[in-house]
């Protein structure tokens, strides 16, 4: 099934979605607790699901959980630690509360990857270049020209070595080495001296003027985009102080134990489920329209 | 970060995190704040993007990444706050190929540290002796290496010893050296033809 594109954070501001996905990845590498960490873990995959579509999901879990996997199995291997002893590998002894910290290790980062990646959909380029301050024009400008040029510059290396090969006048064919830097440095003088005369033009259409950037796409703060960031600070208030109750009686070692009461993770999972519970009331609320 | 991960405070993944962030932030703070002019960002815009490109071309290979060779180039030739911004953009840009992660600061910070040790040896003329050129471009892969190690063992091992530690270290040892022989390699092959190209381009424009 092809994924429809998100559509629940359209209608605000944009610093509404950064707040919750930044807020979400921070409580998922700060709270270092396999609850916590399933429920971030579970949180993000449905909105990956929902945001993605399951295809690319699955294409981005073929190179995740062989992560989390390699992240659980490095802890045991390079610190030894824990009462239940599993087995043993050469010289080094396997616990089961090593392999469990690998485990929630790997797990927050896979979740973060995932956090990530679904904000990367709902925040799109133009959306986070609103969310730079109107004075700064350097840093939006060498990001966003630089994320154009990478897909430009495959395309033109490819143009380049495709023209070398079919000049016959260019002589015998060079070695790899010698292909590589003639290509590269084509390509080099190629997109500088275009850089050069992009600035010249940018220059002339007014750009160094003094004058704030102007953006493609106004965002514009209203009211209820307001009370919706005032609500998100407040679930990630209560989210803290819940994850810190659940962190300080959580240990791994000598032995597993200090699990917290279950309304201390009600609120992660609340925080975790918000955005794709958001996602699924819009299209639900989308298809009554029609 | 190191007395958190002693103590064993379990949230220091994050917290190395914020201040790989904090640490990346303020080197582009104060690039931003630098108001290079247009002419100059240009090519650091470019730079950063054929660095995430031949990351991207040889990312068959591991451990051969150009992106330190061209970090120092673009030190060397435009400055070190430009060469902090090239390594920092192009690490940024080419995990979008990649995968974006809790790593990304860690790799940018590491990437513009080169760009920016670049740019400094660079501005103090040593890069046009071979051996200085050479050497930080080996050393450049030991100290990404080194970096990236540290983030891994501070926020993800626990509980945290000097064996443990040395032990990592000693596993990504092979790799680091691979980086940094890659380095020098493509050093080797780009440092004059390159050098060449933007001179021309200095004299064709009169930068």
């Amino acid at each position: 099934m092809a994924a429809k594109r998100p559509i629940a954070f359209d209608a605000c501001h944009a610093t509404v979605p950064a707040a919750l996905f930044a807020g979400a990845v921070a409580l998922s590498m700060l709270a270092v607790h396999p609850v916590c960490v399933a429920v971030s873990l579970v949180g993000a995959l449905l909105f990956s699901l929902l945001a993605r579509g399951g295809a690319a999901t699955a294409r981005g879990l073929a190179w995740q959980l062989p992560l989390l996997t390699l992240v659980c199995l490095l802890n045991p291997l390079f610190s030894a630690s824990g009462s239940t002893l599993l087995f043993k590998l050469g010289p080094r002894s396997v616990y089961l509360e090593s392999l469990a910290y690998g485990a929630t290790m790997g797990g927050l980062m896979v979740a973060v990857v995932l956090w990530f990646e679904g904000a990367a959909v709902v925040l799109t380029q133009d959306r986070l270049l609103a969310l730079a301050p109107r004075r700064a024009r350097t840093l939006p400008l060498l990001l966003g020209m630089a994320f154009q040029l990478v897909p430009q510059l495959l395309g033109r290396s490819r143009k380049v070595r495709a023209t070398l090969s079919a000049c016959t006048a260019a002589g015998a064919r060079p070695g790899v080495r010698e292909a590589l830097t003639r290509t590269s440095s084509m390509l080099l003088t190629w997109s500088l001296e275009e850089s050069i005369e992009r600035a010249d033009s940018m220059r002339a259409r007014g750009w160094e003027s003094g004058l704030p950037r102007t953006s493609y796409r106004p965002e514009r703060l209203r009211p209820r985009d307001a009370a919706a960031l005032c609500g998100i600070a407040a679930l990630l208030a209560l989210c803290s102080v819940c994850a810190w109750e659940a962190c300080s009686a959580w240990r791994f070692y000598p032995t597993i134990r200090g699990l917290a009461p279950w309304w201390c993770l009600a609120p992660l999972a609340v925080l975790a489920f918000l955005p794709s519970g958001a996602e699924l009331v819009a299209r639900l609320r989308e298809r009554g329209r029609r | 970060m190191v007395a958190l991960a002693l103590a064993g405070v379990p949230a220091t993944a994050g917290l190395t995190l914020a201040v790989a962030l904090l640490a990346v932030g303020l080197m582009l703070v104060s690039f931003e704040a630098s108001r290079p002019a247009l002419r100059q960002l240009m090519p650091t815009a470019v730079l950063a993007a054929v660095a995430a490109a031949g990351r991207v071309l040889f990312s068959p290979i591991p451990d051969v990444k150009p992106v330190s060779a061209v970090a120092i180039v673009a030190g060397a030739a435009l400055g070190r706050r430009s060469g902090f911004a090239v390594g920092a953009v192009a690490a940024l840009v080419s995990n979008f190929f990649f995968g974006q992660g809790p790593w990304t600061p860690w790799q940018m910070y590491a990437w513009g540290l080169v760009g920016y040790v670049g740019g400094m040896l660079g501005e103090k003329g040593l890069l046009s002796r071979g051996a200085v050129l050479y050497g930080w471009g080996f050393a450049s892969g030991l100290v990404y290496g080194l970096i990236l190690n540290g983030y891994h063992v501070l926020g993800y091992v626990q509980p945290l010893t000097w064996e443990s530690a040395l032990l990592a270290c000693a596993a990504s040892l092979p790799l680091d050296v691979t980086h940094g022989a890659a380095t020098v390699a493509f050093l080797a092959a780009i440092w004059l033809p390159w050098g060449r190209a933007i001179r021309r381009v200095v004299a064709k424009y009169e930068l």
